[in-house]
Order: structure tokens, then C-alpha cells, then sequence
């Protein structure tokens, strides 16, 4: 039971503790502030973290993408606004328990939902991953280059507007990596002759770019055009807060088949909450017998996308702990992280940092619990104080920090002007749809995909066809080219039938 | 009638692709017949082009495909001006004076801008960046120990 070997090195340390609390309550801030993602506050939080023990570090960077997964559920709920796009299946029916007069029992039902789905996800992580990590093990260089292959294509060709966008954000992250010093040879490539470029880009400054301060990009406008938009929040109506019982057994069910769903979605690079969250809701509603009900207020219109959200957050590492291959976009920043801290992650990790993987897995658990009681009692005031905090003040000072945490990152104003521009490229991807996950997850893989193809060349003479004689690489490549196959027919079907949304 | 031009970001991967596939052209590669440190960016560069491209034309041939693909927004040429130029400004403005003043003069006149832009009061906007400022200074430079560059000028006149 390595877990408790996990939560024996948590306990130790009760600085770890603290920052798993503190985590917890940003996470849930974050994800209830519209327009901030927890990815964005991570990005913010990420140079911070080069002065910190590593089980610190991770562990609270981890739970801020936990703890913001739910939070995102707390404005969905009360203003009809998702602070993430995960929580945004959460709205339809989330928001419409709260115009009926109960917002308090659609917080509590998101609280219990997302803290149950997380719950199922870790289960599946702490026991799958290193399962998973024996069966990589052995991988060679090409085996590695088609998980990477796959990796690009699949993620490609789920996220963003369309196919050909995704792809279009791929490359370009990878022409990014591509700048500076070539990690085999040690040649400086594509640096135009200056200084700065020769060290390459920084993740930091790109991370906060396109998360963060193309959002403050998108806030300006929105200023400019509505100058003094309010928000409503509803009241809290007395005995309408209360989730009962047989409420509880009757979400159950749905809790649990959502939470498999997401989980099985959470290991699929790529795919991330928002298509956890739709297709549970989806599953959920075809399978209900009140279909018509659902939008109304149905609680387990609200119980199906929050347990499946959050249920990705624990899967989603399991291809960055067994691969060293971030299947979303927390998970690029945290291998980031890692790297930072000079450990190595793949499927050696659970030799070499044991103490470390199971104190992060432990660190999660604890954090599940301190935001399902920050939610469960303290939803509806965290959402009351978000909406009284005016946005003209907040977006200012997030820009300060972006600034220096750009800056910080490698003590270099360069960097700022790096992040400036990634900032303005985000903001213009955003507006037409390129992904901006498609983007940093390439950029933060492509050194070492081009490290292992180029090392896969070197051990044969046969060329490319050492790609073709290993059986893995062979299947990793036909999953790549049967998701990318896939999603191009059912673009073409819909495209077919005249309904673009 | 605002004018959009959602072909933007389409654009400028086009050029993105053409200026990187040049400058992959011009790495010598350090062995003849293998694959060395120009295989990546040359064959990414050529593969962003290629695609950057025909979105490029497709956006042109229809006129804007902008409305017909979810998760998009238009772009209106106005905005994007009132955004981008300020923001050069501005980072030409916090380039010059983090080299020449430090980092607490260089942030205070750019947090100040950016309140301003957010539709805040002159005295409400000196404030707060203010207090910004302060509270990032004492946390970054003073706890964490990041390495606050003196500015030139600031250095100069501390030496006279």
C-alpha cells in the first residue's frame, strides 16, 4: 500500500499540509473567478515554485487544478457564468436550480459530485499508473517517438475549432521548442543571431502569455465595450440549500457512471473536462426517464458534468507519470515543475521519487477533502465575495504579477517581452478557435520527440523503418492515424448535416 | 460596418511558418546523409506553412469561416488596433525604463496604465499600482531573493 507510504511522507511535513490547505481555497477562488482558469493561476504560480521543496511545490500547484476544477462549478451555479469552460455543462442545469431558489443545494450537489468524481479519478491514478508505468518500462526511443506522434495527432485533432487549426497550433508549438540549442548536438539553431533566443524560449513566459495575459487582453476589450455591466447573483432562500438523503442516493449511480466516464476520457490526451463534462451530461439526460425535465433544475443534471470534470483531474496524469507525456494542460505545467526541480519524469519515477509520487497522490486526496468542505459549507459566500470584487481592479494587478512572474522566471526582461508577444498570439488563437492547450502541451513534448526520433535513426541502418518493426510504435502510430480518421468522419457527417455547433 | 479580419491569426502562422522555414534552410547541418539538428525545424516549418496556408485560403475563398466553426469569435480591426497598439507601447515603454530605472519605476508607470485602461480613476489607478508594486516588490525581491537589476540611470546617479 504505497499510498500510505504517501500520506506517512505528507504528514511529516507540515508545510506540505499547509499548502495543500492554501491551495485548496486559491484553487477554489480561481475557478469561481470568471475568465481565470486554475491552468492560468498555475502558470502565475510556477517561478514562485523554484524556491520551494519540490512535494510543496507540486502538490500545490496539483490541487489548484483540483480545487479550480470545482470552483469553476461556483459561478456556473450562481451568475449563470462558468469561471471554467469545464463547468459549463453545470450551467444549464446548475443555474436553473439557483433561479428556482436554491443555489445552496446545487453548490452542495457540485461540492459532493466533483469531490466523488475526483475520488474515483485517484483511485484510478494511484492504482493505474504504476501499472501502467511496469508495462513502459521497456520502451526504446522509437516506442517513445509514436507516443509522442500519437500524442500530437490525437490532441490535434480534439481540441480546438477544427482539425486543421489544431494542427496548425501543434506545429507552431513546435517550431517554438525548436528555438536555441539543439538538445542532442548542443548547436545553436534558428536564433536569428540573438542572445536571448539562443537559450530558447522559456515555458513560463509562454504559459502565462497565452493563459493569462491574453485574458487580461479579452478583459480590456470587454471593458471598452460594456463599461459598467453588473452582475446578479440569487439569494439564498432559507431550506433550499439542503441536499437530503435520498437525494443523495438517488445521484449516486450517477455520480459513478459519470466519474468512469471521465476518468476514462481523464487518460486520453487531449481531451480534458469541458468533453468530460457534455458527454456526461449527455449520457446522463439519454438515459434519464425526465428527459424533458433536464435544463429545468434536474440535480443530477448538475451531479453528472461535476463528478466527470473532476474525475479527469487524477487520469490526466497517468500518460505524464508512466510516459513523461502530459495529456492536458495542467499536466504540461507540472512536468515543467518536475523538470525544474531536476527529476525525470516516465516510468522510473516510481523508483527513483517514489516519496515524492505518493506524497503528491496523498496531497491530492487531502486536497479533495478541504475543497468538498470549503464547497460544501462555504460555496455560496466564496461566490457572493467573487461577484462584489470589482474586475476593473482585479485584471490590474494580475497583470503586475504577470509581469513579474514572467520576469522572475529566468530573471531576464526578455522574457516579458516574450510573454507580451504570446500574449497578443493567445489572444488572436482564442478569438478564432486555435488551441492554445494544442500549443504549449507541443511545445513543452518536442524536444523530446525529436530527441527520441532522432536516437531511434541512430540505432538502425534500416532508417524509418525502425518505426515499423516495433510492434508498440506500430500500434501507437495506428491509434493516432484511427483517432485522427475518426474525428475527420465525424466532422464530415456533421458538416454533412448542416449543424456547425 | 466594422471591419473584420479574422484571417489574422491565419496570417500570422503563415508567416510564422515562411520565416522559420527560411532560417531552417540556412542551419548547416554538422554530418552529411543523417538526420541531424535540421530535420525538426525544417520539416515543422514546412508542415506549418502547408497548413497555415490553406486555412489562410480557405478563410479567403469563404469569406470568412469565422461564423460557420464553434468556439470562434469575429476579430474587428479596431479592437485589435486599440489592443496591440497600446500594448507595443507599452512594452517598448517597460523595456526602455526597467533598463534605465529598475523595476519599481518601470511597473508603477505601467500598472498605472493598464488601471487606467481598465477604466479606473487617475488617483485610484496611482494607488493601487502602487500598493501592487510594493506588495510584488517585497514578495518577489525581498522574500524570494529575485534578482532586482538597479537601472542604469538610477545606478548613475547613485554614483554621483
Amino acid at each position: 500500500m504505497d499510498i500510505l507510504y504517501g500520506f506517512s511522507t505528507l504528514f511529516s511535513d507540515p508545510l506540505a499540509v499547509l499548502f495543500v490547505i492554501l491551495a485548496s481555497f486559491a484553487g477554489v477562488i480561481v475557478g469561481a473567478t470568471p475568465g481565470l482558469t486554475s491552468a492560468a493561476a498555475i502558470a502565475m504560480l510556477v517561478p514562485v515554485t523554484f524556491y520551494m521543496e519540490p512535494l510543496h511545490a507540486l502538490a500545490g500547484l496539483y490541487v489548484i487544478g483540483k480545487a479550480g476544477r470545482f470552483g469553476g462549478s461556483i459561478s456556473a451555479i450562481l451568475f449563470n457564468t462558468p469561471g471554467t469552460a469545464a463547468a459549463a455543462a453545470t450551467t444549464v442545469d446548475g443555474n436553473a436550480m439557483s433561479r428556482k431558489g436554491m443555489p445552496g443545494k446545487a453548490l452542495k450537489t457540485a461540492a459532493v459530485a466533483s469531490a466523488c468524481g475526483d475520488l474515483i479519478g485517484d483511485m484510478l491514478l494511484i492504482f493505474g499508473a504504476v501499472w501502467i508505468a511496469m508495462l513502459t518500462r521497456n520502451f526504446g526511443p522509437p516506442e517513445y517517438f509514436a507516443v509522442y506522434f500519437a500524442a500530437f495527432l490525437v490532441i490535434s485533432s480534439v481540441v480546438g475549432a477544427s482539425i486543421v487549426k489544431g494542427l496548425i497550433s501543434t506545429a507552431a508549438g513546435i517550431v517554438a521548442a525548436m528555438i536555441g540549442i539543439d538538445p542532442m548536438e548542443g548547436m545553436p539553431r534558428l536564433d536569428f543571431g540573438i542572445l536571448d533566443f539562443q537559450s530558447g524560449l522559456a515555458l513560463v513566459p509562454l504559459l502565462i502569455g497565452v493563459f493569462v495575459f491574453s485574458e487580461i487582453l479579452f478583459q480590456i476589450e470587454r471593458t471598452i465595450r460594456e463599461r459598467g455591466t453588473a452582475k446578479v447573483i440569487s439569494d439564498l432562500v432559507p431550506g433550499g440549500d439542503r441536499l437530503a438523503w435520498p437525494e443523495f442516493r438517488q445521484i449516486m449511480p450517477v455520480i459513478l457512471r459519470s466519474s468512469i466516464l471521465g476518468s476514462a476520457i481523464g487518460i486520453l490526451p487531449g481531451l480534458g473536462s469541458s468533453v468530460a463534462a457534455f458527454a456526461a451530461y449527455g449520457e446522463e439526460r439519454r438515459r434519464a426517464k425526465n428527459k424533458d425535465e433536464w435544463g429545468t433544475g434536474v440535480i443530477a443534471g448538475i451531479a453528472a458534468p461535476e463528478s466527470a470534470n473532476n474525475a479527469v483531474s487524477g487520469p490526466s496524469m497517468i500518460p505524464l507519470l508512466a510516459l513523461g507525456v502530459p495529456g492536458s494542460t495542467i499536466a504540461a505545467i507540472l512536468l515543467g515543475v518536475f523538470l525544474i526541480h531536476g527529476i525525470t519524469v516516465g516510468p522510473r519515477i516510481f523508483d527513483t521519487s517514489r516519496d515524492l509520487v505518493f506524497g503528491l497522490f496523498a496531497a491530492g486526496l487531502v486536497g479533495i477533502g478541504v475543497y468538498f468542505v470549503i464547497g460544501f459549507f462555504g460555496g455560496a459566500a466564496i461566490g457572493r465575495i467573487i461577484a462584489r470584487a470589482p474586475s476593473r481592479l482585479i485584471y490590474p494587478y494580475i497583470f503586475l504579477t504577470c509581469f513579474i512572474s514572467a520576469y522572475a522566471a529566468r530573471t531576464n526582461v526578455f522574457d516579458v517581452f516574450v510573454m507580451c508577444v504570446a500574449g497578443l498570439f493567445g489572444y488572436l488563437m482564442r478569438k478564432q478557435g486555435y488551441s492554445m492547450a494544442a500549443f504549449i502541451i507541443a511545445f513543452v513534448l518536442a524536444q523530446g520527440a525529436e530527441r527520441a526520433f532522432r536516437q531511434s535513426l541512430i540505432l538502425t541502418n534500416d532508417g524509418w523503418l525502425i518505426f515499423f518493426q516495433r510492434p508498440v510504435a506500430v500500434a501507437f502510430f495506428a491509434l493516432a492515424i484511427l483517432v485522427l480518421s475518426g474525428q475527420l468522419v465525424q466532422r464530415y457527417r456533421i458538416r454533412a448535416q448542416g449543424d456547425p455547433s | 460596418m466594422l471591419k473584420e479580419i479574422n484571417w489574422l491569426p491565419a496570417l500570422a502562422f503563415v508567416l510564422f511558418g515562411a520565416v522559420y522555414l527560411i532560417a531552417s534552410l540556412r542551419i548547416v547541418e554538422s554530418f552529411d546523409g543523417g538526420y541531424g539538428h535540421r530535420t525538426v525545424p525544417l520539416s515543422m516549418s514546412i508542415a506549418l506553412l502547408i497548413l497555415a496556408g490553406w486555412q489562410l485560403h480557405r478563410m479567403i475563398a469563404s469569406k470568412g469561416l469565422a461564423e460557420s466553426e464553434p468556439g470562434c469569435e469575429t476579430i474587428v480591426l479596431r479592437d485589435f488596433l486599440y489592443l496591440s497598439g497600446p500594448l507595443v507601447l507599452l512594452m517598448g515603454l517597460y523595456g526602455v525604463m526597467q533598463v534605465w530605472f529598475g523595476y519599481v519605476l518601470a511597473s508603477l508607470v505601467c500598472g498605472v496604465a493598464v488601471f487606467r485602461a481598465f477604466g479606473n480613476n487617475w488617483i485610484v489607478s496611482l494607488i493601487h499600482s502602487a500598493v501592487g508594486v510594493g506588495t510584488i516588490y517585497i514578495l518577489f525581491f525581498k522574500l524570494l531573493s529575485v534578482y532586482d537589476p538597479p537601472g542604469s540611470i538610477l545606478e548613475l546617479l547613485r554614483i554621483f
